[in-house]
C-alpha cells in the first residue's frame, strides 16, 4: 500500500500550464537490452542506393571532432536525465554527453522563427500534453552531428520529429518516435524505445570528447584494428 | 492463554502498524513547505558599471591566492602580451569546466523539480545537476571527478544552498582564482525582486589555491519569456578555430 502511494504521489505530482495534473516524468532513466523497437525504415530510393559507408564516415568524423551529436543520437544513450520543471513551463533532457541539453517547450509557445532560429543538432522542440501522453514536436534540425537514424537514414535540415513520451507503470517510459521527412523516408519511419527507471541515487557520469587527442582521432577514423598491428 | 496474549499482541502489532503506515502516509501526502521556482533562463547584464558586459565583473573582489598562482597568473598575462590570445582549451574546443558558463554573455537555463535542479548551459560542457534528495557527497573512493564538480543542496527558507567538491580542476574563478581537484564550492541562491534577478553568491575554498576564501556575488537577470536555448558549437577541425595571432603551444 505504501508503494502504491508513493507511485502515485510520484507519477501524479506535477502540473503542467493548463492546471491539471500531469504525469511526472522527472528521473533517470536507463536503456536495457530489450528496449529498442526499430523496424527497418521504408527509404527514398535516392537514400536506398546510396553506399552505407557514406554515412558511416559522415557519423565517425563528426564523432571524432566533438561535434554536437543531436537528435536521435542523444535520446539512445543511457542513463539519461528527465527533469520536469514544476512550473509545468519546461521538460530538459540531460546525457552524460559532451552536448546540448534537449529543451522542451511546454509553456504554450509555437515554434522559433525559422527567419531568426539557427537550426542545430538538437531542433526546436515544443510540448503539450494529450492526456497522460506527453506530445513532442520538433523541426530546426542541422545536418550536423551523428545523424544515422535507427532502422536507416538519417536527420536532415527538412526533418520533422513527433516524439510521444507516456509512463507505462510508475517505472518504465515508452517514447515512441515517428520521423518524417520525404527526401528521406518513403513513408514516415516510426520506432519506440523503452527506458527504465535507474536506481536511486543514479548520477550521469561526464563522458568527454578531447578533439586534441590524436590517437584517439586515428582509433576513430583509421580502419578497426590498424592501431593494434 | 498463549493464544490469547498471542492475539493480543498481534493486535497491538496491527495497529502499530497501521498508526506508522498512516502517519507515512500523511508525511508523503502533506504539502511541502514552498520554496522558490528559479526555473528559466538567466543571463548576466551590466547594471552597474558602464554598460558594456566586461562591467559585469567591476564588483568581483580579486582573490587571495598563493604566490605560485600569481606567479602563474602572470606568465598568463605575459604569454597573452606576446600574442598567445586563444588558450590551448579554446582551440581543440576542450570541456568547459564550471564556472565558466556562469561567467558568460549567453543566457543558461535553470530546470527545477522537486528532487534536483540542473543548470543547463548553451557551450560545450555539461548541464550541471544539483541533488535535492537527501544524498550525500560520495566518499572519496567513489568520487567521479567531473568538470562541474560533484553538487548536492538543500534549502534554507528562501536560499538554495549548494555544496559542491569533486571537481577535474583547470578552471578559473571570476576574480582570479582558480578551480583544483581538491576545490569546495559554496553557493547561496537566492531571489531578487520578485523573481526578475536571481542573486549567487559563491566561496571558494582550497588551501592549496586560496589564502583564505574566496567570495564574491553575481547577479543574474531573468530572460525574458520565450527565450529558447541555442547550441553554442565549437569546431576544432575549422581552421579559423585556431585564429591566435600566433599559433598556441601544442601540447
Amino acid at each position: 500500500m505504501l508503494s502504491g502511494v508513493s507511485a502515485l504521489a510520484q507519477t501524479l505530482a506535477h502540473s503542467g500550464t493548463s492546471g491539471k495534473a500531469t504525469p511526472n516524468l522527472s528521473g533517470y532513466w536507463e536503456l536495457h537490452f530489450d528496449s529498442m523497437n526499430v523496424p527497418p525504415a521504408q527509404l527514398a530510393p535516392a537514400i536506398a542506393s546510396e553506399n552505407p559507408e557514406v554515412q558511416f564516415k559522415h557519423d565517425m568524423y563528426e564523432i571524432r571532432w566533438c561535434h554536437f551529436f543531436g537528435v536521435p543520437y542523444v535520446m539512445l544513450q543511457s542513463p539519461i536525465d528527465i527533469l520536469q520543471s514544476t512550473n509545468g513551463k519546461e521538460v530538459v533532457i540531460a546525457t552524460p554527453l559532451r552536448n546540448p541539453s534537449r529543451h522542451i517547450y511546454t509553456d504554450g509557445r509555437g515554434h522559433a522563427n525559422p527567419d531568426t532560429f539557427d537550426p542545430v543538432s538538437g531542433g526546436n522542440s515544443i510540448g503539450h500534453w494529450e492526456s497522460e501522453t506527453l506530445v513532442v514536436d520538433t523541426i530546426g534540425f542541422s545536418d550536423e552531428g551523428v545523424t544515422r537514424m535507427p532502422g536507416g537514414g538519417r536527420r536532415t535540415k527538412d526533418s520533422h520529429l513527433v516524439e510521444r513520451f507516456r509512463l507505462v507503470g510508475p517505472d518504465q517510459l515508452s517514447v515512441v518516435s515517428t520521423w518524417d521527412d520525404p527526401k528521406v523516408f518513403a513513408k514516415p519511419h516510426t520506432y519506440e524505445v523503452r527506458y527504465f527507471r535507474a536506481p536511486k541515487f543514479t548520477e550521469l557520469r561526464e563522458f568527454d570528447c578531447n578533439a586534441a587527442d590524436e590517437t584517439r582521432g586515428k582509433y576513430l577514423l583509421e580502419p578497426p584494428g590498424s592501431q593494434l598491428k | 492463554m498463549i493464544d490469547r496474549h498471542l492475539g493480543l499482541g498481534l493486535a497491538r502489532v496491527a495497529a502499530l502498524v497501521a498508526i506508522l503506515q498512516g502517519c507515512i502516509a500523511l508525511a508523503q501526502t502533506a504539502p511541502k513547505p514552498a520554496v522558490p521556482d528559479f526555473s528559466g533562463f538567466w543571463e548576466r547584464k551590466d547594471d552597474v558599471g558602464g554598460g558594456n558586459f566586461g562591467g559585469t565583473f567591476a564588483g568581483i573582489p580579486k582573490a587571495s591566492v598563493k604566490p605560485e598562482i600569481l606567479e602563474q597568473a602572470k606568465r598568463e598575462a605575459a604569454a597573452q602580451a606576446q600574442g598567445y590570445v586563444v588558450s590551448y582549451g579554446s582551440r581543440w574546443c576542450l570541456t568547459f569546466g564550471y564556472p565558466f558558463f556562469m561567467q558568460h554573455s549567453a543566457a543558461w537555463d535553470i530546470v527545477q523539480t522537486a528532487n534536483e535542479i540542473a543548470q543547463v548551459p548553451e557551450v560545450h560542457t555539461y548541464a550541471r545537476h544539483i541533488y535535492l534528495d537527501g544524498r550525500k557527497h560520495p566518499d572519496a573512493d567513489h568520487l567521479i571527478r567531473s568538470v562541474n564538480g560533484h553538487s548536492i543542496g538543500h534549502w534554507e527558507g528562501d536560499v538554495l544552498v549548494v555544496d559542491s567538491i569533486g571537481f577535474t580542476g583547470g578552471g578559473m574563478t571570476p576574480g582570479g582564482g582558480r578551480v583544483g581537484p581538491n576545490t569546495h564550492l559554496v553557493e547561496r541562491f537566492k531571489l531578487l525582486e520578485g523573481g526578475k534577478k536571481l542573486s549567487i553568491t559563491s566561496t571558494w575554498d582550497d588551501p592549496s589555491i586560496y589564502l583564505k576564501p574566496h567570495t564574491y556575488e553575481m547577479t543574474y537577470h531573468r530572460s525574458d519569456p520565450g527565450t529558447y536555448a541555442f547550441e553554442e558549437y565549437c569546431h576544432a577541425d575549422d581552421a579559423a578555430q585556431a585564429g591566435s595571432v600566433v599559433q598556441p603551444e601544442q601540447k
